[in-house]
């Protein structure tokens, strides 16, 4: 894919030069649905925050890595995914080992400090009613694979074929795990998806 | 939408239920639907499934319920982000840059990552190389004892007396022997 008409390998180009203003341009643009992504399939906020980051890092440490003719997003998400999976299986592996642990290797400077002009939780602010927390319940108990193609589905800029790479599965197989994934939520959820809550609330006059 | 029964391979004899789902067979339906899955249809596509759920009334609950599953999905909405979070990343891969960069940390950080393989690894070889060395020592005080013994045979008989070794040897041991009695008479006739 020629860089002019992909914004973001462009972006990627000056970051490979060492341009750290394109690289903030590039976390900006895709730090939302990055950690959709990861919180979702990690379901909790701290985690979730650190492997987000640890993303985009691993997006400038790799940047010399990056071909142009790949996708930038499709590239992101793999990364995204893999992080993702690692986690999972350190958890399994380790389940009272703090993360920061697993990096304190790595991390023996202390980490600069920024303050945080929008103090957030994530998990009050995010499981504002009933039908959100089940539908998050319900994502979560989803096999990974499928939550993932379900999460990824999500993703305007990635197209089946995009999700398909990032999963290194083929296009049906892809097809597939959504359509199953999403069966079981049918499944899950069918008294609240019959009962019309899911519906947007109109405001009142 | 039926259902039927079906019973598992193994045979355990306990019927599993499943959905025989035309629809997900019907390549329209599976392509407006998966467009479904990720936009709202276009008009036209909306057109079409119009006309093809009024041939298929019995789908129309299944459109319904997967609109709702999508509708619900997009109700979940995004997940607060830090407002510091770009310039968190921004310091930490200029740290992991700069850490990359300096040739000692590479060098104590290769260092640390491989020195527990390198100690499995040399201990191998020491291990080895000790069981090597004691086989070759005790090969080599094999060979010195042999060379040990021949050393203590006092002088070899020369090559005339040893040319009727083979017949003197059999004749001593015949004389040994008492089922064959020698041939005294012979014996004498070759003395004369």
């Amino acid at each position: 894919m020629p860089a002019n008409t992909d914004p973001d390998a462009a972006l990627m180009l000056r970051v490979k030069q060492g341009d750290e203003v394109a690289f903030a341009e590039l976390v900006e643009k895709y730090k939302q649905p990055v950690m959709n992504l990861v919180y979702r399939t990690l379901r909790d906020a701290t985690e979730a925050e650190d492997v987000a980051q640890n993303v985009f890092v691993q997006v400038h440490k790799s940047a010399h890595r990056y071909q142009i003719s790949a996708k930038f997003s499709t590239w992101l998400f793999t990364i995204a995914r893999n992080l993702c999976l690692n986690e999972l299986r350190r958890r399994s592996r380790h389940p009272a080992e703090s993360i920061d642990a697993a990096h304190a290797e790595h991390d023996d400077q202390p980490a600069q400090q920024f303050e945080d002009n929008k103090v957030v939780s994530a998990p009050d602010s995010l499981l504002h009613g009933e039908l959100t927390e089940k539908i998050e319940q319900a994502l979560a108990e989803l096999p990974e694979n499928q939550r993932l193609a379900i999460l990824l589905c999500r993703q305007d800029d990635l197209s089946y074929d995009d999700i398909a790479e990032v999963l290194g599965c083929s296009l049906s197989a892809t097809k597939s795990l959504i359509h199953r994934g999403r069966e079981t939520l049918k499944q899950k959820l069918k008294p609240y998806l019959r009962s019309g809550h899911w519906r947007p609330h109109k405001p009142q006059l | 939408m039926d259902i039927g029964v079906r019973t598992n391979r193994n045979f355990n004899r306990k019927p599993v239920l499943y959905r025989k789902d035309k629809m997900n067979n019907d390549p329209l339906y599976s392509r407006l639907r998966e467009a479904a899955w990720r936009r709202k249809l276009t008009p036209g596509e909306t057109a079409q499934l119009e006309e093809w759920l009024a041939g298929h009334p019995e789908a129309e609950r299944d459109w319904e319920t997967e609109l709702a599953l999508s509708g619900s999905l997009e109700r979940l909405g995004d997940v607060p982000v830090a407002s510091n979070f770009t310039a968190r990343v921004v310091s930490r891969a200029q740290r992991h840059s700069q850490q990359a960069g300096s040739p000692e940390r590479d060098w104590a950080g290769l260092w640390r990552r491989f020195m527990p393989r390198f100690a499995v690894v040399a201990v191998g070889a020491i291990a080895v190389l000790v069981g090597y060395g004691r086989y070759e020592s005790s090969q080599r005080a094999k060979i010195a004892r042999g060379v040990a013994t021949v050393s203590e045979v006092g002088t070899i008989p020369s090559a005339e007396a040893l040319r009727d070794f083979d017949t003197v040897r059999v004749l001593a041991e015949a004389r040994n022997d008492e089922r064959v009695a020698p041939d005294n008479e012979l014996l004498a006739l070759n003395l004369r």
